[in-house]
Protein backbone atom coordinates (compact mmCIF):
# COMPACT_ATOMS: atom_id res chain seq x y z
CA UNK A 1 0.00 0.00 0.00
CA UNK A 2 1.15 3.37 -1.49
CA UNK A 3 1.62 6.72 1.12
CA UNK A 4 -1.51 8.90 0.74
CA UNK A 5 -0.32 12.18 -0.92
CA UNK A 6 -0.42 15.56 1.36
CA UNK A 7 -3.15 16.91 -0.03
CA UNK A 8 -5.26 14.28 0.79
CA UNK A 9 -3.23 14.14 4.48
CA UNK A 10 -4.96 17.60 4.79
CA UNK A 11 -8.21 16.95 3.62
CA UNK A 12 -8.25 14.32 6.32
CA UNK A 13 -6.80 15.88 8.88
CA UNK A 14 -9.29 19.08 8.21
CA UNK A 15 -12.39 16.95 8.99
CA UNK A 16 -11.02 15.90 12.54
CA UNK A 17 -12.16 17.48 15.82
CA UNK A 18 -8.91 19.74 17.53
CA UNK A 19 -9.24 17.08 20.10
CA UNK A 20 -7.59 14.25 17.60
CA UNK A 21 -5.47 16.96 16.04
CA UNK A 22 -3.90 17.72 19.10
CA UNK A 23 -3.17 14.04 19.66
CA UNK A 24 -1.85 13.40 16.12
CA UNK A 25 0.87 16.15 15.90
CA UNK A 26 2.97 13.17 16.81
CA UNK A 27 1.76 10.53 14.63
CA UNK A 28 4.86 11.88 11.90
CA UNK A 29 6.87 15.01 11.52
CA UNK A 30 4.62 15.20 7.93
CA UNK A 31 1.38 15.40 10.01
CA UNK A 32 2.94 17.67 12.75
CA UNK A 33 4.01 20.07 10.35
CA UNK A 34 0.56 19.76 8.40
CA UNK A 35 -1.07 20.79 11.84
CA UNK A 36 1.18 23.44 12.65
CA UNK A 37 0.77 24.99 9.61
CA UNK A 38 -1.41 28.53 9.95
CA UNK A 39 -2.97 28.25 6.56
CA UNK A 40 -4.50 24.67 7.47
CA UNK A 41 -6.10 26.32 10.69
CA UNK A 42 -8.03 28.46 8.44
CA UNK A 43 -9.08 25.12 6.12
CA UNK A 44 -9.92 23.36 9.52
CA UNK A 45 -11.76 26.69 10.42
CA UNK A 46 -14.06 26.32 7.53
CA UNK A 47 -14.78 22.76 8.01
CA UNK A 48 -16.35 24.08 10.93
CA UNK A 49 -15.60 20.60 13.15
CA UNK A 50 -18.07 20.78 16.46
CA UNK A 51 -15.20 20.54 19.11
CA UNK A 52 -16.23 19.81 22.83
CA UNK A 53 -16.34 22.96 25.33
CA UNK A 54 -13.52 22.43 28.51
CA UNK A 55 -14.72 23.86 31.44
CA UNK A 56 -11.69 25.51 32.95
CA UNK A 57 -10.88 27.87 35.54
CA UNK A 58 -7.85 30.39 35.71
CA UNK A 59 -6.02 30.42 38.78
CA UNK A 60 -3.37 32.75 39.74
CA UNK A 61 -2.77 32.02 43.53
CA UNK A 62 1.43 32.66 43.06
CA UNK A 63 3.31 35.49 42.62
CA UNK A 64 4.54 35.33 39.04
CA UNK A 65 2.74 32.39 37.56
CA UNK A 66 -0.59 31.62 36.19
CA UNK A 67 -2.24 28.36 35.96
CA UNK A 68 -5.21 27.29 33.59
CA UNK A 69 -6.77 23.81 35.00
CA UNK A 70 -9.45 21.85 33.30
CA UNK A 71 -12.15 19.99 34.70
CA UNK A 72 -13.24 16.45 34.03
CA UNK A 73 -16.42 15.01 34.49
CA UNK A 74 -15.70 12.26 37.19
CA UNK A 75 -19.36 10.90 37.72
CA UNK A 76 -22.38 11.95 35.83
CA UNK A 77 -25.92 10.78 37.06
CA UNK A 78 -29.87 11.53 36.93
CA UNK A 79 -29.76 15.32 38.61
CA UNK A 80 -25.96 15.89 39.64
CA UNK A 81 -22.60 15.91 37.34
CA UNK A 82 -19.41 15.86 39.63
CA UNK A 83 -16.18 17.84 38.49
CA UNK A 84 -13.11 17.44 39.48
CA UNK A 85 -9.79 19.70 38.98
CA UNK A 86 -7.13 17.70 36.83
CA UNK A 87 -3.98 17.71 39.08
CA UNK A 88 -1.47 18.70 36.47
CA UNK A 89 -2.54 22.17 34.48
CA UNK A 90 -3.86 22.46 31.20
CA UNK A 91 -1.33 25.63 31.05
CA UNK A 92 0.97 27.17 32.85
CA UNK A 93 2.07 30.68 32.54
CA UNK A 94 4.40 33.59 33.89
CA UNK A 95 2.38 36.74 34.10
CA UNK A 96 1.60 39.07 37.01
CA UNK A 97 -1.30 38.74 39.14
CA UNK A 98 -4.23 37.94 36.76
CA UNK A 99 -7.92 38.34 37.15
CA UNK A 100 -9.53 35.14 37.62
CA UNK A 101 -11.54 35.66 34.94
CA UNK A 102 -11.50 34.37 31.53
CA UNK A 103 -12.83 37.87 29.56
CA UNK A 104 -13.48 36.15 26.09
CA UNK A 105 -12.30 34.27 23.38
CA UNK A 106 -12.24 34.12 19.73
CA UNK A 107 -11.47 30.90 17.66
CA UNK A 108 -9.88 29.06 20.39
CA UNK A 109 -7.80 31.64 21.88
CA UNK A 110 -8.46 33.59 25.42
CA UNK A 111 -7.86 36.63 26.61
CA UNK A 112 -7.75 37.49 30.07
CA UNK A 113 -6.89 40.75 32.12
CA UNK A 114 -5.03 42.11 34.91
CA UNK A 115 -6.56 42.78 38.33
CA UNK A 116 -5.60 45.82 39.00
CA UNK A 117 -4.53 49.05 37.23
CA UNK A 118 -0.50 49.93 37.51
CA UNK A 119 -0.84 53.88 37.96
CA UNK A 120 2.43 55.53 37.79
CA UNK A 121 2.82 59.02 36.87
CA UNK A 122 -0.63 59.40 36.14
CA UNK A 123 -0.03 56.97 32.93
CA UNK A 124 -3.23 54.54 33.59
CA UNK A 125 -1.97 51.08 32.22
CA UNK A 126 -4.60 48.10 31.03
CA UNK A 127 -2.54 44.95 30.31
CA UNK A 128 -4.27 42.54 28.31
CA UNK A 129 -2.90 38.91 28.23
CA UNK A 130 -4.10 36.54 25.25
CA UNK A 131 -3.73 32.66 25.02
CA UNK A 132 -3.85 30.03 23.17
CA UNK A 133 -4.33 27.35 26.11
CA UNK A 134 -4.12 24.22 22.84
CA UNK A 135 -0.43 25.52 22.17
CA UNK A 136 0.82 26.38 25.49
CA UNK A 137 1.49 30.37 24.35
CA UNK A 138 0.47 33.17 26.01
CA UNK A 139 0.78 36.74 24.14
CA UNK A 140 1.40 39.87 26.34
CA UNK A 141 -0.38 42.81 24.36
CA UNK A 142 1.33 46.38 24.90
CA UNK A 143 -0.16 48.55 27.50
CA UNK A 144 -2.87 51.64 26.27
CA UNK A 145 -0.59 54.16 27.63
CA UNK A 146 -3.21 57.68 28.31
CA UNK A 147 -2.58 60.75 30.23
CA UNK A 148 -5.42 61.34 32.28
CA UNK A 149 -5.66 63.57 35.16
CA UNK A 150 -6.88 62.77 38.44
CA UNK A 151 -10.76 64.14 37.44
CA UNK A 152 -10.65 61.61 34.76
CA UNK A 153 -11.67 58.14 34.85
CA UNK A 154 -11.68 55.61 32.60
CA UNK A 155 -13.91 52.59 31.34
CA UNK A 156 -13.55 50.20 28.66
CA UNK A 157 -14.73 47.53 26.52
CA UNK A 158 -13.15 45.10 24.96
CA UNK A 159 -12.95 42.18 21.90
CA UNK A 160 -11.67 39.53 20.49
CA UNK A 161 -11.91 39.10 17.08
CA UNK A 162 -10.53 37.61 13.60
CA UNK A 163 -10.18 39.55 10.47
CA UNK A 164 -10.18 36.20 7.56
CA UNK A 165 -9.72 38.78 4.75
CA UNK A 166 -5.53 38.91 6.66
CA UNK A 167 -5.99 36.09 8.42
CA UNK A 168 -4.57 38.33 11.92
CA UNK A 169 -6.49 38.82 15.23
CA UNK A 170 -7.49 41.87 16.16
CA UNK A 171 -7.80 43.12 19.85
CA UNK A 172 -10.75 45.73 20.20
CA UNK A 173 -10.97 48.38 22.98
CA UNK A 174 -13.31 51.17 23.24
CA UNK A 175 -12.39 53.36 26.09
CA UNK A 176 -14.53 56.07 27.65
CA UNK A 177 -13.05 58.79 28.89
CA UNK A 178 -15.33 60.69 31.72
CA UNK A 179 -14.67 63.62 33.75
CA UNK A 180 -15.32 63.50 37.70
CA UNK A 181 -17.16 66.12 39.42
CA UNK A 182 -16.38 66.77 42.69
CA UNK A 183 -19.38 64.30 44.24
CA UNK A 184 -17.49 61.74 42.16
CA UNK A 185 -21.00 61.18 40.29
CA UNK A 186 -20.44 60.98 36.50
CA UNK A 187 -21.27 64.20 34.34
CA UNK A 188 -21.95 63.90 30.96
CA UNK A 189 -18.61 65.11 29.40
CA UNK A 190 -17.68 61.64 27.37
CA UNK A 191 -15.10 61.21 25.22
CA UNK A 192 -14.83 57.39 23.72
CA UNK A 193 -12.23 56.23 21.44
CA UNK A 194 -12.10 53.06 19.63
CA UNK A 195 -8.27 51.30 20.19
CA UNK A 196 -6.85 48.63 17.87
CA UNK A 197 -4.31 46.16 18.64
CA UNK A 198 -3.34 43.92 15.82
CA UNK A 199 -1.90 40.34 17.37
CA UNK A 200 2.01 40.25 16.82
CA UNK A 201 2.52 43.92 16.12
CA UNK A 202 3.65 45.89 18.74
CA UNK A 203 0.98 48.76 19.29
CA UNK A 204 -2.55 50.38 18.95
CA UNK A 205 -3.82 52.51 16.73
CA UNK A 206 -7.05 54.67 17.27
CA UNK A 207 -9.40 54.48 14.72
CA UNK A 208 -11.83 56.97 13.88
CA UNK A 209 -14.85 54.98 13.98
CA UNK A 210 -16.89 54.98 17.53
CA UNK A 211 -20.30 52.80 18.58
CA UNK A 212 -22.92 54.43 17.83
CA UNK A 213 -23.84 54.74 21.59
CA UNK A 214 -22.23 53.17 24.25
CA UNK A 215 -21.02 49.35 24.75
CA UNK A 216 -20.83 47.39 27.91
CA UNK A 217 -19.27 44.27 28.43
CA UNK A 218 -17.07 42.51 27.12
CA UNK A 219 -17.24 41.00 23.18
CA UNK A 220 -18.87 38.09 21.22
CA UNK A 221 -17.66 37.17 18.49
CA UNK A 222 -18.90 35.23 15.94
CA UNK A 223 -19.11 35.14 11.83
CA UNK A 224 -16.49 37.95 11.65
CA UNK A 225 -18.07 40.52 13.90
CA UNK A 226 -17.97 41.17 17.69
CA UNK A 227 -20.93 42.11 19.71
CA UNK A 228 -21.79 43.88 22.97
CA UNK A 229 -24.82 45.26 24.47
CA UNK A 230 -25.60 48.59 24.25
CA UNK A 231 -25.12 50.37 28.30
CA UNK A 232 -22.01 51.66 30.36
CA UNK A 233 -22.47 50.28 33.82
CA UNK A 234 -19.59 47.35 32.93
CA UNK A 235 -22.26 44.74 33.98
CA UNK A 236 -22.40 41.53 32.32
CA UNK A 237 -25.79 40.96 33.29
CA UNK A 238 -28.01 43.85 32.42
CA UNK A 239 -32.02 44.43 34.17
CA UNK A 240 -34.98 46.38 32.99
CA UNK A 241 -38.62 46.53 33.48
CA UNK A 242 -40.46 46.10 30.51
CA UNK A 243 -43.40 48.31 31.35
CA UNK A 244 -40.93 51.43 32.40
CA UNK A 245 -39.32 54.11 29.76
CA UNK A 246 -35.94 52.60 28.75
CA UNK A 247 -32.62 54.13 30.20
CA UNK A 248 -31.35 54.56 26.87
CA UNK A 249 -33.47 54.60 23.19
CA UNK A 250 -30.84 51.80 22.50
CA UNK A 251 -31.20 50.00 25.37
CA UNK A 252 -31.04 46.08 25.23
CA UNK A 253 -30.26 46.32 21.71
CA UNK A 254 -26.78 44.68 19.86
CA UNK A 255 -23.85 47.27 18.86
CA UNK A 256 -22.04 44.83 16.44
CA UNK A 257 -18.20 45.73 14.82
CA UNK A 258 -16.96 44.21 11.61
CA UNK A 259 -13.38 42.89 12.47
CA UNK A 260 -12.28 43.23 8.58
CA UNK A 261 -14.30 46.36 7.58
CA UNK A 262 -13.47 48.33 11.36
CA UNK A 263 -16.92 49.39 11.18
CA UNK A 264 -19.73 50.14 13.75
CA UNK A 265 -23.17 48.92 13.23
CA UNK A 266 -26.79 48.21 15.25
CA UNK A 267 -28.57 45.27 15.19
CA UNK A 268 -32.48 45.10 17.17
CA UNK A 269 -32.82 43.14 20.27
CA UNK A 270 -35.37 39.92 20.06
CA UNK A 271 -38.39 40.46 21.40
CA UNK A 272 -38.95 39.37 24.76
CA UNK A 273 -42.41 36.94 24.97
CA UNK A 274 -42.96 38.17 28.68
CA UNK A 275 -43.40 41.20 30.46
CA UNK A 276 -41.67 42.78 33.96
CA UNK A 277 -38.51 42.75 35.17
CA UNK A 278 -36.33 41.44 32.22
CA UNK A 279 -32.34 40.38 32.82
CA UNK A 280 -30.44 40.36 29.50
CA UNK A 281 -26.77 39.18 28.42
CA UNK A 282 -24.96 38.32 25.49
CA UNK A 283 -23.24 34.67 25.26
CA UNK A 284 -21.34 32.68 23.06
CA UNK A 285 -23.75 29.89 21.80
CA UNK A 286 -21.43 27.26 19.76
CA UNK A 287 -19.68 30.07 17.56
CA UNK A 288 -22.71 32.29 17.47
CA UNK A 289 -24.04 35.02 19.09
CA UNK A 290 -26.83 34.29 22.19
CA UNK A 291 -28.90 36.64 24.09
CA UNK A 292 -30.66 35.58 26.99
CA UNK A 293 -33.45 36.71 28.68
CA UNK A 294 -34.47 35.82 31.86
CA UNK A 295 -37.89 36.77 33.59
CA UNK A 296 -37.37 36.58 36.89
CA UNK A 297 -41.22 36.91 37.95
CA UNK A 298 -42.21 33.78 35.44
CA UNK A 299 -38.93 32.20 36.45
CA UNK A 300 -37.81 31.74 33.11
CA UNK A 301 -35.49 31.40 30.68
CA UNK A 302 -34.85 31.99 26.97
CA UNK A 303 -32.05 32.05 24.70
CA UNK A 304 -32.30 33.50 21.33
CA UNK A 305 -29.55 32.81 18.83
CA UNK A 306 -28.47 35.09 15.93
CA UNK A 307 -28.68 33.41 12.54
CA UNK A 308 -28.48 35.20 9.11
CA UNK A 309 -29.65 38.37 11.34
CA UNK A 310 -32.78 36.99 12.75
CA UNK A 311 -33.24 36.20 16.41
CA UNK A 312 -33.49 32.41 16.71
CA UNK A 313 -34.98 31.02 19.78
CA UNK A 314 -32.19 27.93 20.65
CA UNK A 315 -33.97 26.93 24.14
CA UNK A 316 -36.79 28.06 26.61
CA UNK A 317 -36.95 27.02 30.16
CA UNK A 318 -38.51 27.28 33.39
CA UNK A 319 -36.57 27.54 36.33
CA UNK A 320 -37.96 23.84 38.70
CA UNK A 321 -36.21 22.36 41.51
CA UNK A 322 -33.05 22.11 41.99
CA UNK A 323 -33.03 25.73 40.28
CA UNK A 324 -33.06 27.09 43.72
CA UNK A 325 -35.64 30.95 42.91
CA UNK A 326 -32.95 33.03 41.66
CA UNK A 327 -31.90 35.09 39.26
CA UNK A 328 -30.43 32.86 36.74
CA UNK A 329 -27.20 33.79 34.69
CA UNK A 330 -26.21 31.93 31.69
CA UNK A 331 -22.24 31.02 31.32
CA UNK A 332 -22.63 29.74 27.86
CA UNK A 333 -22.78 26.10 26.55
CA UNK A 334 -21.93 22.89 28.14
CA UNK A 335 -21.62 20.60 25.11
CA UNK A 336 -21.66 20.48 21.83
CA UNK A 337 -25.01 19.46 21.92
CA UNK A 338 -25.88 22.73 22.49
CA UNK A 339 -26.99 22.19 26.55
CA UNK A 340 -27.08 25.55 28.12
CA UNK A 341 -24.46 26.05 31.35
CA UNK A 342 -26.02 28.63 34.05
CA UNK A 343 -25.34 29.53 37.47
CA UNK A 344 -27.00 31.26 40.66
CA UNK A 345 -26.34 32.87 43.39
CA UNK A 346 -28.39 33.01 46.19
CA UNK A 347 -26.93 31.51 49.30
CA UNK A 348 -23.62 30.48 47.33
CA UNK A 349 -22.81 30.10 44.20
CA UNK A 350 -23.94 27.01 41.69
CA UNK A 351 -24.05 25.84 38.97
CA UNK A 352 -26.64 23.86 36.51
CA UNK A 353 -27.26 22.35 33.68
CA UNK A 354 -30.43 22.43 31.13
CA UNK A 355 -30.56 19.20 28.45
CA UNK A 356 -32.11 20.58 25.09
CA UNK A 357 -32.92 17.07 24.21
CA UNK A 358 -35.40 15.89 27.43
CA UNK A 359 -35.35 19.52 29.31
CA UNK A 360 -33.92 17.69 31.94
CA UNK A 361 -31.65 19.98 34.79
CA UNK A 362 -28.53 18.41 36.46
CA UNK A 363 -26.48 20.29 39.13
CA UNK A 364 -22.71 20.61 38.57
CA UNK A 365 -20.72 20.04 41.65
CA UNK A 366 -17.18 20.14 41.81
CA UNK A 367 -14.91 18.00 43.84
CA UNK A 368 -13.16 19.37 47.01
CA UNK A 369 -12.91 23.16 45.79
CA UNK A 370 -16.61 25.11 45.71
CA UNK A 371 -14.55 28.35 44.97
CA UNK A 372 -14.42 27.40 41.72
CA UNK A 373 -17.71 27.57 40.91
CA UNK A 374 -17.68 31.37 40.20
CA UNK A 375 -14.99 31.28 37.31
CA UNK A 376 -15.68 27.87 35.13
CA UNK A 377 -15.38 29.18 31.83
CA UNK A 378 -16.37 26.98 28.92
CA UNK A 379 -13.71 26.85 26.37
CA UNK A 380 -13.82 25.68 23.22
CA UNK A 381 -10.83 24.48 21.52
CA UNK A 382 -10.98 25.44 17.91
CA UNK A 383 -7.75 26.12 17.30
CA UNK A 384 -4.05 24.80 17.17
CA UNK A 385 -2.83 28.33 15.53
CA UNK A 386 0.29 29.32 17.12
CA UNK A 387 0.16 33.08 18.50
CA UNK A 388 3.88 33.10 17.42
CA UNK A 389 2.58 32.09 14.06
CA UNK A 390 0.18 34.65 13.78
CA UNK A 391 3.62 36.65 15.08
CA UNK A 392 5.67 35.98 12.00
CA UNK A 393 3.28 36.67 9.55
CA UNK A 394 2.64 40.20 10.69
CA UNK A 395 6.39 40.43 10.32
CA UNK A 396 6.55 39.29 6.99
CA UNK A 397 3.49 41.59 5.87
CA UNK A 398 4.70 44.70 7.16
CA UNK B 1 -35.09 9.01 -15.89
CA UNK B 2 -31.79 6.44 -16.34
CA UNK B 3 -29.48 8.33 -18.75
CA UNK B 4 -27.92 4.83 -19.87
CA UNK B 5 -28.93 3.06 -23.20
CA UNK B 6 -27.21 0.37 -25.20
CA UNK B 7 -26.90 3.51 -28.15
CA UNK B 8 -24.61 5.71 -26.03
CA UNK B 9 -20.90 6.36 -26.64
CA UNK B 10 -18.89 3.87 -24.85
CA UNK B 11 -15.69 3.32 -22.97
CA UNK B 12 -13.25 0.87 -21.70
CA UNK B 13 -11.39 1.25 -18.79
CA UNK B 14 -8.31 -1.52 -18.10
CA UNK B 15 -7.22 -2.11 -14.93
CA UNK B 16 -3.21 -2.59 -13.47
CA UNK B 17 -4.26 -6.86 -13.33
CA UNK B 18 -5.59 -6.12 -16.82
CA UNK B 19 -9.20 -6.67 -16.43
CA UNK B 20 -11.62 -4.49 -18.83
CA UNK B 21 -14.78 -2.46 -17.95
CA UNK B 22 -16.61 -1.19 -20.29
CA UNK B 23 -19.19 1.74 -19.39
CA UNK B 24 -20.72 4.66 -20.60
CA UNK B 25 -18.85 7.63 -21.57
CA UNK B 26 -21.42 9.66 -19.32
CA UNK B 27 -20.10 7.65 -16.47
CA UNK B 28 -16.77 7.93 -17.04
CA UNK B 29 -17.48 11.98 -17.29
CA UNK B 30 -17.92 11.54 -13.38
CA UNK B 31 -13.57 11.49 -13.32
CA UNK B 32 -12.57 15.05 -14.59
CA UNK B 33 -9.09 13.44 -15.44
CA UNK B 34 -10.99 10.89 -17.79
CA UNK B 35 -13.18 13.92 -18.90
CA UNK B 36 -10.34 16.12 -19.72
CA UNK B 37 -8.82 12.98 -21.82
CA UNK B 38 -11.57 12.44 -24.02
CA UNK B 39 -11.96 16.49 -24.67
CA UNK B 40 -8.17 16.56 -25.77
CA UNK B 41 -9.30 13.64 -27.96
CA UNK B 42 -6.62 11.25 -26.43
CA UNK B 43 -9.14 8.85 -25.61
CA UNK B 44 -8.52 5.93 -27.34
CA UNK B 45 -10.92 3.04 -27.38
CA UNK B 46 -9.52 1.58 -24.27
CA UNK B 47 -8.06 3.45 -21.43
CA UNK B 48 -5.26 2.05 -19.24
CA UNK B 49 -5.08 2.65 -15.74
CA UNK B 50 -2.23 0.91 -14.66
CA UNK B 51 -1.73 1.49 -10.93
CA UNK B 52 -5.64 0.79 -10.12
CA UNK B 53 -6.34 -2.88 -9.60
CA UNK B 54 -9.63 -4.40 -10.62
CA UNK B 55 -11.28 -4.62 -6.93
CA UNK B 56 -10.60 -0.68 -6.88
CA UNK B 57 -12.10 -0.19 -9.81
CA UNK B 58 -14.89 -1.90 -9.74
CA UNK B 59 -16.04 -0.03 -6.81
CA UNK B 60 -15.07 3.37 -8.15
CA UNK B 61 -17.11 2.20 -11.20
CA UNK B 62 -20.01 1.44 -9.22
CA UNK B 63 -19.67 4.89 -7.41
CA UNK B 64 -19.63 6.81 -10.71
CA UNK B 65 -22.87 4.99 -12.09
CA UNK B 66 -25.00 6.09 -8.73
CA UNK B 67 -23.78 9.40 -9.25
CA UNK B 68 -24.09 9.99 -12.68
CA UNK B 69 -27.53 8.60 -12.60
CA UNK B 70 -28.74 10.74 -9.97
CA UNK B 71 -29.70 14.48 -10.93
CA UNK B 72 -27.01 16.98 -10.33
CA UNK B 73 -27.55 19.89 -7.29
CA UNK B 74 -26.23 21.96 -9.66
CA UNK B 75 -28.88 21.66 -12.41
CA UNK B 76 -31.60 22.74 -10.78
CA UNK B 77 -32.08 24.24 -7.54
CA UNK B 78 -35.65 21.70 -6.88
CA UNK B 79 -34.50 18.13 -6.99
CA UNK B 80 -36.76 16.36 -5.17
CA UNK B 81 -35.20 15.37 -1.61
CA UNK B 82 -35.92 11.56 -2.05
CA UNK B 83 -33.30 11.42 -4.36
CA UNK B 84 -30.60 13.48 -2.16
CA UNK B 85 -31.02 10.86 0.74
CA UNK B 86 -31.17 7.78 -1.44
CA UNK B 87 -27.51 8.75 -2.85
CA UNK B 88 -26.77 9.43 0.69
CA UNK B 89 -27.80 6.28 1.88
CA UNK B 90 -25.43 4.74 -1.20
CA UNK B 91 -22.60 6.60 0.24
CA UNK B 92 -22.98 5.18 3.35
CA UNK B 93 -23.32 2.41 2.14
CA UNK B 94 -20.47 2.31 -0.36
CA UNK B 95 -17.96 3.52 2.64
CA UNK B 96 -18.67 0.42 4.27
CA UNK B 97 -15.71 -1.60 3.46
CA UNK B 98 -12.09 -2.41 5.03
CA UNK B 99 -9.19 0.59 5.88
CA UNK B 100 -7.43 -0.98 3.01
CA UNK B 101 -9.54 -0.86 0.20
CA UNK B 102 -10.91 2.65 1.45
CA UNK B 103 -7.57 3.83 1.21
CA UNK B 104 -6.86 2.48 -2.31
CA UNK B 105 -10.04 3.71 -3.49
CA UNK B 106 -9.21 7.16 -2.12
CA UNK B 107 -5.45 7.31 -4.56
CA UNK B 108 -7.71 5.97 -7.58
CA UNK B 109 -10.20 8.81 -6.57
CA UNK B 110 -7.63 10.97 -6.27
CA UNK B 111 -5.85 10.17 -9.59
CA UNK B 112 -8.52 10.20 -11.69
CA UNK B 113 -9.95 13.43 -10.15
CA UNK B 114 -13.35 12.37 -8.68
CA UNK B 115 -14.00 15.12 -6.40
CA UNK B 116 -16.84 13.82 -4.59
CA UNK B 117 -15.28 10.41 -3.89
CA UNK B 118 -12.40 11.52 -2.65
CA UNK B 119 -14.33 13.95 -0.30
CA UNK B 120 -16.83 10.68 0.97
CA UNK B 121 -13.43 8.71 1.57
CA UNK B 122 -11.53 11.72 3.50
CA UNK B 123 -14.63 11.87 5.68
CA UNK B 124 -14.90 7.97 6.15
CA UNK B 125 -11.16 7.81 6.95
CA UNK B 126 -11.25 10.91 9.55
CA UNK B 127 -14.86 9.22 11.40
CA UNK B 128 -12.88 6.03 11.24
CA UNK B 129 -9.32 7.49 12.73
CA UNK B 130 -11.10 10.52 15.10
CA UNK B 131 -10.70 8.64 18.41
CA UNK B 132 -7.34 6.32 17.76
CA UNK B 133 -3.68 6.81 19.46
CA UNK B 134 -0.68 7.78 17.50
CA UNK B 135 0.59 4.73 17.21
CA UNK B 136 -2.69 2.60 15.81
CA UNK B 137 -2.75 5.87 13.36
CA UNK B 138 0.70 4.65 12.13
CA UNK B 139 -0.35 1.26 11.82
CA UNK B 140 -3.62 2.11 9.67
CA UNK B 141 -2.15 4.70 7.65
CA UNK B 142 0.92 2.81 6.97
CA UNK B 143 3.51 5.76 8.17
CA UNK B 144 6.64 6.14 6.98
CA UNK B 145 8.68 4.82 9.70
CA UNK B 146 11.34 7.29 8.75
CA UNK B 147 8.96 10.32 9.14
CA UNK B 148 8.76 9.68 12.81
CA UNK B 149 9.50 12.32 15.41
CA UNK B 150 12.66 12.04 17.54
CA UNK B 151 11.77 10.07 21.08
CA UNK B 152 12.32 13.71 22.05
CA UNK B 153 10.07 15.48 20.18
CA UNK B 154 7.56 13.05 20.64
CA UNK B 155 7.32 13.43 24.32
CA UNK B 156 7.37 17.08 24.23
CA UNK B 157 4.71 17.00 21.62
CA UNK B 158 3.18 15.04 24.08
CA UNK B 159 3.20 16.87 26.96
CA UNK B 160 2.52 20.22 24.86
CA UNK B 161 -0.83 18.23 23.81
CA UNK B 162 -1.60 16.03 26.92
CA UNK B 163 -5.20 17.24 27.23
CA UNK B 164 -6.21 15.52 24.16
CA UNK B 165 -4.38 12.28 25.23
CA UNK B 166 -7.35 11.26 28.08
Amino acid sequence: MTNLPSDVIVDILSRLPIKSLARFRCVSKLWCEHIDDPYFDIIHNKQRVAAEPIPIFLDSDYLNLSRIVRFQIVESKEGSILLEAKKNPFMEFECERMTSLVEGSCNGLIYISHDYVNNVHDNYVYPLVVINPLRNECFKLPPIERHLDYYWEEEMSSGLGFDDSTNTFKMVRVVYKRHLQGNNKLCNSEIPCTMVHVLGTDSWREIPQLPPCAINGEGVYAHGCLHWLVGVDGLDLQCVHTDFPYKHPHCRNVICFDVRKEEFGLIEHPKETRRGFLYYKLVDIQGEVGYVYHYSEDHSTEVWVLKQKKWIIHCQFDQKPPIPEDIIEVVGTWNKDGDILMKTHKGGDRLFVYHLKNGLLDEVNIVKDEDYKDYVYMYSPSSMVSIRGIDIKNACSI
Amino acid sequence: MSTSSSSSKKIVLKSADNETFEIDEIVALESQAIKNMIEDECADNVIPLGNIDSKTLSKIIEYCKKHAESPKKDDNADIDEKAVEDLKSFDAEFAKVDMPLIQDILMAANFLNIDNLIGLMCRTIADRIKGKTPEEIRKILNINKNDLLSPEQEAKAREENSWAFD
